[in-house]
Formats: C-alpha cells, sequence, structure tokens
C-alpha cells in the first residue's frame, strides 16, 4: 500500500460520504414524495438548502463557546469515520490494529457531537432529545461492536480491512451472515431515521437536539445527519457486503454507490411505511438484537 | 536514591509543620512548597530510572536479632511508574487544596494537612519498600491516615458512617494480608520479597490447597482498597466524604496502589506457577464485575462526586481485567500477555490522572457553589470556562475517546481479551468468557461516556443556577492544577508512545520472560502484528496525522462560514412558542436516561436495585439460638445467684445487730466468753 494510494482513497472517502451526501439525501426526499403520491423537490434540493443556510441569521441563545464548536466536529468526525471504510479497494486509507474499535468509538464522537450542541444549547427539549439520543447510542452500539469482532475472530485480525478481505475470499459463513443480519437490522437505528428518529421527533419534542440550532450551526448539523445516513449504509455495504470487487478503485467506487443507493432504497422505503417508536421500546428491541447477536460470537468460536 | 530521601524529608518536615499552623492559608502554603519539593525529588529519581532501566536497592536498617526482616527500599522501573504518578498527582493535590480549603469556613486546617501529607508518605513507602513487613506497616498507616480525611468533617452523619465502614472493612481485610504473612513467614523465615519469591515454590510444591489460600487472603486484602465489587461496597460511601483534593488522591493515586500492590505480589513475590493462572482467571472476572455492575450503578448517581466513585470502581475493573487476562495466558502465550498487561497498567497510569482531574473538577463546583449535587447546579460554564473544558476532557479521556489518553489503554484491553478466541489450547467455555469480557467492556466503555456527559452536561451546560457564590471567583492555582492534569491527558493520547514504552519497561522488570518491545509493538511476532508505530503506510495509530485534515476540514468550513457572512444576533431561549420562567423548565441531572434506568432497576424482595446496585445494602442478621447466648452468659447463672445467697446470709447476721441493744450487749458477753474458751483450749490451759 503506498502513498498515492492513501491520499487518493482518503480524498475519495470524504468526497463520497460528505459531499455526495446531499445528492443521497435528495434521492429520499424523492421517494418519500412518490410514495405520498407527491411531486417532491427536486433531486439538488438539499444542496440549495445547505448553501442557503449558510448565509442565513445565526441565532444566538447562549454564550457557551461549545455551541459554537460542537457543529463542526459532529462534521468533522463523519468525515474521519469515513477515512475507516474500504471504499477504493480492499483496505481502508487509515488502518492499523485495533481499528475496529477506533471505528466504534469514532461513531460515538458523531454522537457526542450532537449531543454537547444540544445540551450547550440551553433548551430543555433539546435535553431531551440529547439524553435519548445518548440511550439509543448506548443499546445499538453494542450490535455494531459484536458484529465487528465476530468478522475479527472469524478474520484473526482486528483491523478493517484484514476482515474485508477474509470475507470477500472466503465467502459468508453462518456467523457472519447472522452478524450482517444483525447489523441489517439496526441500521435504521443507526442512521437515525423512523422509526428510531426518537431524538429529533418534530411532533413531540420539536426536533429535540437541533432546537435552537439556526443558519450555519443548523446547516452543518444538517449535513452531518445526511452524511450519517451515507456513512453507515457504506459501512453496511462495503464491510458486511464486499462483493463485487474489481482492480480497478475508480469502478469499485461506482459499484459502491449502486450499492449504497439501493440500501437507501430500502430504508426510506422502512422510514416511510413505519410510525415512531417510543424510547422504551426502541431500547428493549436493540437490547434483544445485541444479546442475540452474541449468539454469532459463539459461532464464531466454533469456526463456522 | 538520596533524591527519595529528600523527599520524605521535607513532607515529614511539613507534617510537623502543619501540625502547628492554624491559619489556613499559610498551612496550605507550607504544604505546597514542602510537596513541590519532594514532587521534584521524586519526579528526577524516577525519570532517572526509567530512562536507564536500572534497578537501585538499599538496605536501611534491620530488625535482625528480633525479626528475619530489614527495611530494604528498592526502586524498580514498576515502582518509578507509580513514582511520577504520585508525583504529579499529589503536587497538582496540593496546589488546589492551598485555596480550595478557604471553602470550608469553620474546620480546622490541623486535621487536614498533617493527614494528607502523611498519606503522601506512606503511599511513597508502599511502592518503594521490597519487604513484606514494612510494606504492611506502610499499608497500615495509608488506611489510617486516609480514614482521618474520610472522616474530616465530624458533623456530617454521613461521613462518620463511610468512615466507619471504611475502617473496619479496611482492617479486616489487612488482617488477611498479616494472616498471610505469618504463613509465608513460617516457611520462608524472611521477610524480604525475594526470599519469599524462592520459599513459595516450596509451599505450592507441598502444600497446593494452602497456597491457594494464601492467595487467596492476598487477592482480598488487595481487592477491597482497590473497591473491587462486591468487596468495595465501603467506597461510594466513603470516597466522597472528604475534601475534593483528598478524594482526589484516593480515586487517582491510594485506589491504584492496590492494583499495584496486586500486580506486585503475582508478578515478583509469588513464582509464576499454574496458581497464577487461576487466579489470574478469578482477577479477571471479578475485574468485569465490577466494570458492569459499578459503570452502569455510576449511570443512576445524581451526585457528582459519588457518580465519580463509582466509576473509580469500574475502572479499576478494567485494570483487573488487563491484568487477569495477562496472568491467565503469560505461560501459554507471552505476547498476548504482554499486550494484556501492558494495558492494565497504561491503563493505572491514565486513570490516575484523568480520576484526580474528574475530582478536582468536582471540588471546583463545590468551591462556587456549595454543593456538588447535579440537581441544584447547571451552567457553571459560564463562570468557570476552563474548569467545564478540563472536566470535558476527562469526561472524554475516561471514556477512552480518541485522541485523548484512555483511549490506548482500553484498546489493549479489548484486544487481548478477545484475541484469547485464538487460542486453540484453552477450554471453549473459557475463550467465550473472555470475549464475552470484551463486549462488556466495550459496551460499558460507552456506559461511562453517557454518565460523564451528564455530568458534563448538567453541571456545566445550561441556563446558570443554584446558589452561587458571586465574590468567590475560581483563584488560579485551581484552575492551573486542573489544567496540568488535562494537558498531560491529552498530550499522552496525542503521544501514546512515550507512555507506552515507560510502561512496557515497568511490566518488564517484573517479568522477565517476556517478549521484546519491538516484537510486540512494532513489528510482526509470530503472524501477529500489533505494529503500532511503524510507518504510516503499513497502517499505524498515530493521532497526530490524523488530526490534520480533520482541522483543515473545519477551518474550511469555518472560511465557508466566514465567506457567507451570516449576520449574528442574540435571542430568547424559544419554549416552543409558550412563555416559561427558566425555572419552570429546567432539565435536571435526575432526569437524564430515565428509561435507561427504569430498565436495569428492580426488585428482589425488600431490597430496591437501582442500576443492579441495591440502593441500601441489606444488613446482615445473624440468628443465634437462645439456650446457646444464656450459656455464654455466666453473670447470669453462676455469679448472680451466688452473689445473692451470700449478702442473704450475711444480712441475716447483719440484723443481729441492729434490733435491741441489751441482745448486742449479750451477744458481746457470749462471744468473749466464747473466744476466752476458745484461746484456753489451743494454748492448753497455759497462760
Amino acid at each position: 500500500m503506498n502513498t498515492e494510494f492513501i491520499i487518493l482513497s482518503s480524498v475519495l472517502n470524504i468526497l463520497i460520504v460528505l459531499l455526495l451526501s446531499p445528492l443521497f439525501d435528495g434521492f429520499t426526499r424523492k421517494i418519500r414524495a412518490l410514495i405520498q403520491s407527491r411531486v417532491g423537490p427536486p433531486l439538488l434540493q438539499s444542496y440549495y438548502d445547505l448553501l442557503k443556510l449558510m448565509g442565513k441569521e445565526d441565532l444566538k441563545s447562549t454564550i457557551n463557546p461549545l455551541f459554537r464548536l460542537s457543529p463542526y466536529l459532529s462534521v468533522v468526525s463523519i468525515g474521519m469515520a469515513s477515512l475507516l471504510i474500504p471504499i477504493t479497494g480492499l483496505v481502508p486509507p487509515l488502518n492499523f490494529w485495533g481499528d475496529i474499535f477506533l471505528f466504534i468509538y469514532i461513531i460515538t464522537v458523531v454522537g457526542i457531537a450532537i449531543i454537547i450542541t444540544a445540551s450547550a444549547s440551553e433548551n430543555p427539549f433539546a435535553y431531551i432529545g440529547a439524553s435519548r439520543k445518548m440511550m439509543l447510542h448506548l443499546s445499538v452500539e453494542p450490535i455494531l461492536a459484536i458484529a465487528l469482532i465476530t468478522g475479527a475472530i472469524n478474520a484473526g485480525s482486528f483491523k478493517i480491512g484484514d476482515i474485508v478481505s477474509w470475507y470477500y475470499s472466503n465467502g459468508p459463513n453462518v456467523s457472519m451472515l447472522l452478524s450482517t443480519v444483525c447489523v441489517f437490522l439496526s441500521l435504521q437505528a443507526l442512521i437515525g431515521k423512523i422509526p428510531f428518529d426518537i431524538s429529533e421527533a418534530e411532533q413531540e419534542i420539536a426536533e429535540g437536539v437541533l432546537i435552537e440550532l439556526s443558519g450555519p450551526k443548523y446547516a452543518c448539523v444538517k449535513w452531518a445527519n445526511m452524511s450519517r445516513q451515507v456513512l453507515f449504509c457504506l459501512v453496511f455495504t462495503q464491510i458486511f457486503i464486499p462483493w463485487p470487487l474489481s482492480e480497478n478503485s475508480l469502478i469499485n467506487v461506482i459499484i459502491a454507490l449502486i450499492k449504497v443507493t439501493a440500501i437507501i432504497f430500502i430504508s426510506t422505503l422502512i422510514e416511510s411505511l413505519n410510525p415512531r417508536l417510543r424510547i422504551d421500546q426502541a431500547l428493549k428491541y436493540n437490547l434483544t438484537l445485541a444479546l442475540f447477536s452474541l449468539t454469532s460470537i459463539f459461532l464464531a468460536l466454533l469456526g463456522v | 536514591m538520596q533524591y527519595l530521601y529528600f523527599s520524605f524529608l521535607s513532607l515529614i518536615f511539613a507534617m510537623f509543620l502543619t501540625f502547628f499552623i492554624r491559619n489556613k492559608n499559610f498551612s496550605g502554603f507550607v504544604t505546597l512548597i514542602m510537596t513541590s519539593f519532594s514532587s521534584l525529588c521524586l519526579l528526577h529519581l524516577s525519570l532517572d530510572i526509567i530512562i536507564e532501566n536500572k534497578v537501585v536497592e538499599q538496605e536501611i536498617f534491620s530488625l535482625k536479632p528480633l525479626l528475619n526482616s530489614s527495611l530494604i527500599i528498592g526502586i524498580d522501573s514498576l515502582s518509578a511508574l507509580f513514582l511520577l504518578i504520585i508525583s504529579l498527582v499529589s503536587f497538582c493535590v496540593t496546589l488546589f487544596s492551598w485555596k480550595y480549603f478557604e471553602a470550608y469556613k469553620t474546620e480546622s486546617p490541623q486535621r487536614f494537612y498533617p493527614f494528607l501529607v502523611l498519606l503522601f508518605i506512606s503511599s511513597i513507602g508502599v511502592v518503594s519498600v521490597k519487604e513484606l513487613l514494612f510494606f504492611i506497616v506502610f499499608w497500615e498507616l495509608m488506611t489510617l491516615s486516609s480514614w482521618f480525611l474520610v472522616v474530616f468533617e465530624r458533623e456530617k452523619r454521613s461521613a462518620l458512617k463511610g468512615g466507619l465502614q471504611y475502617f473496619i472493612t479496611a482492617h479486616v481485610t489487612t488482617a488477611f494480608l498479616i494472616l498471610a504473612s505469618v504463613i509465608v513467614y513460617s516457611y520462608s523465615n524472611d521477610f524480604s520479597f525475594r526470599e519469599i519469591n524462592k520459599s513459595f515454590l516450596l509451599i505450592i510444591d507441598k502444600h497446593p490447597y494452602l497456597s491457594h489460600f494464601i492467595l487467596f487472603c492476598i487477592f482480598i486484602a488487595f481487592v477491597t482498597k482497590a473497591g473491587v465489587l462486591p468487596f468495595g461496597f465501603w467506597l461510594p460511601n466513603a470516597y466522597p466524604q472528604p475534601p475534593s483534593s483528598a478524594s482526589s488522591f484516593f480515586g487517582g493515586v491510594m485506589s491504584k496502589l492496590a492494583v499495584y500492590a496486586l500486580f506486585r505480589f503475582f508478578s515478583s513475590v509469588i513464582p509464576l506457577s499454574y496458581h497464577t493462572q487461576v487466579w489470574g482467571f478469578i482477577i479477571a472476572v471479578f475485574g468485569v464485575f465490577s466494570i458492569f455492575i459499578g459503570t452502569i450503578a455510576a449511570l443512576t448517581q445524581d451526585e457528582a462526586k459519588r457518580l465519580m466513585s463509582f466509576h473509580a470502581i469500574g475502572q479499576v475493573g478494567y485494570m483487573l481485567l488487563g491484568i487477569g487476562v495477562g496472568l491467565y495466558f503469560i505461560n501459554i502465550n507471552p505476547f498476548l500477555a504482554t499486550v494484556s498487561l501492558v494495558g492494565g497498567l497504561f491503563h493505572v497510569f491514565n486513570n490516575s490522572i484523568y480520576k484526580s482531574l474528574l475530582f478536582l473538577n468536582a471540588g471546583a463546583i463545590f468551591y462556587k457553589t456549595g454543593t456538588t449535587d447535579l440537581n441544584k447546579v447547571s451552567g457553571l460554564i459560564k463562570l468557570m470556562p476552563l474548569t467545564a473544558i478540563t472536566a470535558l476532557v476527562g469526561s472524554l479521556s475516561i471514556a477512552g475517546v480518541p485522541p485523548f489518553n484512555g483511549f490506548i489503554s482500553k484498546l489493549l484491553i479489548f484486544e487481548s481479551s478477545i484475541w484469547s478466541a485464538k487460542q486453540s489450547d484453552v477450554l471453549f467455555l473459557i475463550r467465550g468468557l473472555f470475549i464475552v469480557f470484551g463486549i462488556i467492556s466495550v459496551f460499558i466503555s460507552a456506559v461511562t461516556l453517557a454518565s460523564f456527559l451528564k455530568f458534563v452536561n448538567s453541571a456545566f451546560m445550561g441556563k446558570l443556577r443554584g446558589a452561587i457564590d458571586e465574590k468567590r471567583t475560581l483563584p488560579w492555582s485551581m484552575v492551573l492544577s486542573q489544567m496540568i492534569l488535562a494537558l498531560v491527558c491529552i498530550i499522552t493520547g496525542l503521544f501514546p508512545f512515550i507512555p507506552l514504552k515507560i510502561i512496557y519497561n515497568a511490566t518488564i522488570s517484573c517479568f522477565d520472560l517476556l517478549p521484546s518491545f519491538s516484537s510486540v509493538f512494532i513489528v510482526d511476532f509470530k503472524g501477529v502484528g500489533i505494529n503500532f508505530f511503524e510507518n504510516y503506510s503499513q497502517g499505524a495509530w498515530y493521532p497526530i496525522f490524523v488530526m490534520i485534515p480533520l482541522i483543515l476540514l473545519s477551518s474550511l468550513i469555518f472560511a465557508f462560514e466566514k465567506y457567507a457572512k451570516a449576520p449574528k444576533r442574540d435571542v430568547e431561549t424559544w419554549y416552543g412558542g409558550k412563555e416559561h420562567s427558566p425555572e419552570e423548565v429546567v432539565y435536571k441531572g435526575h432526569s437524564f436516561y430515565q428509561p435507561f434506568k427504569d430498565l436495569v432497576s428492580f426488585r428482589i424482595g425488600n431490597i430496591q436495585f437501582k442500576g443492579f446496585y441495591p440502593v441500601k445494602i441489606p444488613k446482615i442478621e445473624f440468628k443465634i439460638p437462645l439456650k446457646f447466648i444464656k450459656i455464654l452468659n455466666i453473670d447470669e447463672w453462676l455469679y448472680y445467684p451466688v452473689v445473692d445467697r451470700i449478702t442473704k446470709f450475711f444480712e441475716f447476721f447483719g440484723k443481729i445487730y441492729e434490733i435491741i441493744t441489751e441482745k448486742y450487749i449479750s451477744w458481746l458477753v457470749f462471744g468473749s466468753i466464747f473466744v476466752f474458751v476458745l484461746l484456753f483450749y489451743i494454748f492448753g490451759g497455759k497462760l
């Protein structure tokens, strides 16, 4: 692995996750409109929204300095998490022995940034949203961790690159299939869409964590939310469904984009056809799923 | 070596001096000067030993005619690591308590500083002696001085209760330690660690059960002090009681010294054998138990210092998990054992820094508002922004978020416990258990983050609230001590290579069979590459390199925002269109994570469990049969009846005197005749 490849794939990863995410968001809006028999906004509408919000009036409800800084952190941490996903090939640009734990922590940082933004804004609705977001994260993180650890046991390495290479060449076995299914079942909670958008419930707590945000800050957090969708769909497609793959990295990128589009389509279908869960229901769902997914670890230990 | 004596002397001098000073400010200043001198000496000594990786040993005096015991001071890299921690934390603690003591209006400093300094002395003693008898002496001195600090506020009921629990528990377990040392002495006939190490092989060989009992005694003594559940039930009641600077030394150093003692005993006092493996597994099990229960119980706490005490329990669990896994695998797979032991010790180092930092933050809150109850304070970032930032740094470090310092140590612990999956010669069940331990610790580090975000969010964010003393600004010394610790957190997080090397040297000084540093952390070892720090293209963890693109990215967004020229306006908080005063709609610390707390709270019988931890520790009641008590009560069936009879008898005779004078006279006459006849009889009429 040479330096040019690292730089190329880092740039490509960040571009896909951060710059293409409004496009995918426009795609979901279009699909949702079609399901609800509307025409819907144009595909590039989310770009227009972000650009416009950047120049809108910035309302400050507090003098807390963290309120100003943490929206940036939310975007930037997603950019960092994107460096750990193999898009251009089998190996991600940032890798070392134990990067699965780094990945788990970085998706935590994504949550922390939004939680701190919310609680710094001094609004009680935002506090409720922050508390719910942390609880959701608590319950959904073990599922992803267990799935990645299953891969680590199978592949005999703590590198995401090695796990993907092993999975690509050895094909699915029972334990990896089981963990793939578990990650798919928790995908909506990872993305934070209905039925798991409890922390940003519009009707209930008035967008919760986003209530006091406006102008550039709102643009940053909104952008982070869009990018999070692409990020987790990429995690699912690139780590748990690594096929097909070619030698050329650009073709790999196109394949990844097609796969992500398919997953986002399914996720949007789920989103628009389901009601929102209550927080205690969501917690029970996720923790049960986490306990269930422990079986995949034991299957991996048995070598199947 | 003389640096150690200098630091000892200056601390002892400070202890005697502060006994006589009544002025709070002056007393604190004297302690600060003396402690910073001793810290400098210790820093020099420990850096010297760490860099040259040598062992210094010296016998000071001997009790040879009485006992085979002598005060041996020996400092190797492991001791030097702990001396480094003590020097850093003790300096910050005294710097903090200098001005902090003004928050206590009526209490005299004569009951605080001498014992704090005695605690420093005894903890330096614990890490530097190489001899069981004097180890116990210093250990006991540490317990006593910390007990005086726990009961510092004598008027508070909770302080007395916590102090009593601490005193009894600590002494019962010290009795176990003394028992173990006596048994060992009867075999080795010498108290020095080296002689014990030699003769312990004999005990293991001849009396395997006895040696298990000795290990049990040692284990229970240290684990109770470290606060591992279920033996650590005293800890959440005792740690919040003293002034925050003392709590910070408790949480940062004292409970870690128990981990040091455990490590020292299982590495250099007790030889490696099958026993080590068994007890390694037991240590890991107890570690995970306290990780899980301690941290989830911390989520339900609303009082800042009590919350941190529960985290002290949970974090000690991580260290024990690392050390336990290391001891289990030390004969099977030295590579894995190295990773695990280094992870455990690295976590000790990191934890002592951020745990003391967090206790100091709680102290700053107390100084400003007079309470540490998270339901009563909020919005303090506006009054003390630096404290809030350091609290955030400490919280992210304790949760192990990269690039702060908890990350690498937790990473090593997770990896080693999950890596046991690949050891095919270990039982399947045990491998599965170790992996479950790893997953629990990954999950719990998110719970840690949740509970510390609760601390930061409810104390520092939100509307300014609480009984705030406006005149009392936070003095620079208190801010500086927090800043130092926070900086150490960030620097060790950004450059993990240097502390990793120090800690590897500390580990290797106890176990000399482990693979070399470069083969573990730089190049591959038997096909497994942990290589953190090889060149970047091969895959490595350089936090500083990762930060650069991120900073670039955020400055790009910032530049765009500047270019867009968004106007700014200050507004009131928006309550969904209604008018509310901030007091009506406040979101208290208690309300955080309520559904999750409900999920982990339940009731068994009479005992209410909150986060798997009983709210009231159930009383243990013995029922002894009544007859047994009666037999024990000798007064009741022997003494009182006999005495009653005798007194009645004499009372009967006493009546004779009182009734009539004539009778008394006649008694006199008859008596004298009787005596006369008796004398006459005895001497045979020769009068």
